[in-house]
């Protein structure tokens, strides 16, 4: 998880905030991580996940996260940028979304899934099986329910408009992702797409604006917005171009580093399952042993004699003399 | 009691088929002498006939067993979600399915990609089920559906195990 020195490091202007962002979510070692695993990492922190605030939540990921890098990190300047994103990041997050315990949050969520979107089977409908990107992502979605239809929205708008979104909802990055926006599009967004799945929700609030083309699913997060960006520019151009094949690879890969963390988030949970299984067993038997033991201590200890057989009384001598 | 959960919701057995439940009764699976666990490797070549299934539930209720892998065709693209490879009914407590009625054959287990997950759910029934309608097919199943439809509640007990494709053994 050391910082990934593509790029001038010593450059700590936008560039390097940007990488900042880029490493934050390729270390991507909490995100991506589903609820469950968050929190073991967090049991320490004294409080179930679930009643925690979001601004607690986050908090205390990035603690971990930091705690993680700090271990591996070599340059104080990429810690230190770090801490910092996080807490123009947490100032980002309104106070009414922060507030919410997770807990409320989720039941919004639910009730949005009801609300109908059919989306695909790729939801996780438990709480702790969510990554924890998903969750944030969706809990953007929320509060921004009445947006979602946009989605079809013409698609000729979208290019300047997505482009102030997302510079809106980088403020945490804080950096004119704009200008390096515009200009190489597509291979921007090969850069972009993993960054922004993380910062979008922390900052979705503050720009009132939407993530309505990111659908939850992360499968078809790419495309879409691929897609609506694509668009915007093959709506000017009627052949394929030398950017339509990049942007179709770039595509690619993004699908195929989405279905590779997908699969790695079921091999660590298909790990732990087993492991927790095991360990379950474990304690039992250890429980039963321990009783068996006490059993055969207290059976030891107790001198029973078997009863006196009554067909050796051949006289009287238990029953009343009558 | 939630510790004995656990396998199954990190194993996203509770989300992705059932939803959460406090187990009542207990199952014990064996195929031949492999003793299931949730979680464990099962191979293919073991599963071909239905497992040993003890059931020691209450001997006046009846149980229907179905198994079942959330994870056809392959995991990544769960699109035959889910696959039922076994339904058995009025199964009495206390005994085990080859008392009961079988309703749908058993089919081992056969994951052309990837490792799927098989789950065995045990549900009480609240009486004789009577003329049940077959699944017109294995694909798509849902248990929580069927569940619904036979007004079998929430699973009393559940265990699921893992199995991939077996290699193919060159022979040289």
């Amino acid at each position: 998880m050391g910082i990934q020195t593509t790029g001038s490091q010593g450059d700590n202007g936008n560039n390097g905030k940007q990488l900042q962002c880029h490493q934050l979510t390729r270390q991507n070692s909490m995100y991506s991580l589903t609820l469950d695993e968050v929190q073991n990492q967090l049991s320490d922190l004294g409080k179930p996940l679930n009643s925690m605030n979001l601004d607690e939540l986050l908090k205390s990921v990035w603690t971990l996260e930091a705690n993680q890098t700090f271990g591996t990190e070599t340059e104080g300047t990429a810690l230190t940028n770090q801490t910092s994103l996080q807490h123009q990041a947490s100032l980002s997050l309104t106070s009414a979304l922060s507030k919410k315990t997770v807990d409320e949050v989720w039941k919004d969520i639910q009730h949005r899934k009801i609300d109908g979107e059919k989306k695909s089977r790729e939801r996780q409908p438990t709480l702790g099986e969510m990554t924890l990107e998903d969750f944030l992502m969706k809990a953007g979605v929320v509060t921004e329910a009445s947006t979602d239809e946009n989605v079809g929205a013409p698609i000729a708008g979208v290019n300047p408009s997505v482009a102030s979104q997302f510079a809106q909802q980088c403020q945490w990055m804080q950096y004119p992702q704009q200008p390096q926006y515009d200009h190489p599009q597509q291979s921007m967004m090969g850069a972009y797409m993993p960054v922004q799945s993380m910062p979008q929700p922390l900052a979705i609030e503050t720009t009132g604006v939407i993530d309505v083309s990111y659908p939850e699913n992360q499968l078809a997060l790419p495309s879409p917005l691929l897609g609506t960006l694509s668009d915007t520019q093959a709506s000017g151009r009627k052949r394929g171009t030398p950017e339509d094949i990049v942007e179709k690879t770039v595509e690619r890969r993004q699908k195929r580093m989405i279905k590779n963390r997908e699969s790695a988030a079921r091999s660590r949970a298909r790990k732990q399952a087993y492991t927790n299984e095991l360990e379950n067993k474990v304690s039992r038997l250890e429980e039963e042993n321990e009783r068996l033991r006490k059993q055969k201590e207290l059976d030891k200890m107790l001198p029973s004699a078997p009863p006196p057989e009554p067909k050796y009384q051949l006289r009287r001598t238990s029953s009343a003399p009558f | 009691m939630a510790a004995y959960v656990d396998p199954l919701v990190v194993g996203r057995v509770i989300g992705d088929v059932l939803d959460m439940f406090v187990p009542t009764a207990t199952m014990s699976v064996y195929y031949g002498s492999k003793h299931v666990t949730n979680g464990c490797d099962i191979k293919p070549s073991m599963a071909i006939n239905p497992p040993q299934v003890a059931i020691d539930g209450l001997t006046d209720q009846l149980y229907t067993l179905v198994m079942t892998d959330p994870d056809a065709p392959s995991p990544s693209e769960p699109s035959m979600r889910e696959w039922v490879h076994w339904i058995v009914s009025d199964i009495p407590g206390g005994t085990n399915p080859t008392r009961g009625k079988e309703l749908l054959a058993y089919m081992g287990p056969r994951p052309p990609v990837g490792i799927h997950r098989y789950i065995l759910v045990l549900f009480q029934q609240k009486g004789p089920l009577g003329a049940v309608q077959q699944p017109v097919s294995r694909a798509n199943f849902s248990t929580r559906f069927f569940a619904d439809y036979l007004n079998l509640g929430l699973p009393v007990a559940t265990v699921y195990f893992n199995a991939q494709k077996e290699p193919i053994r060159r022979r040289r």
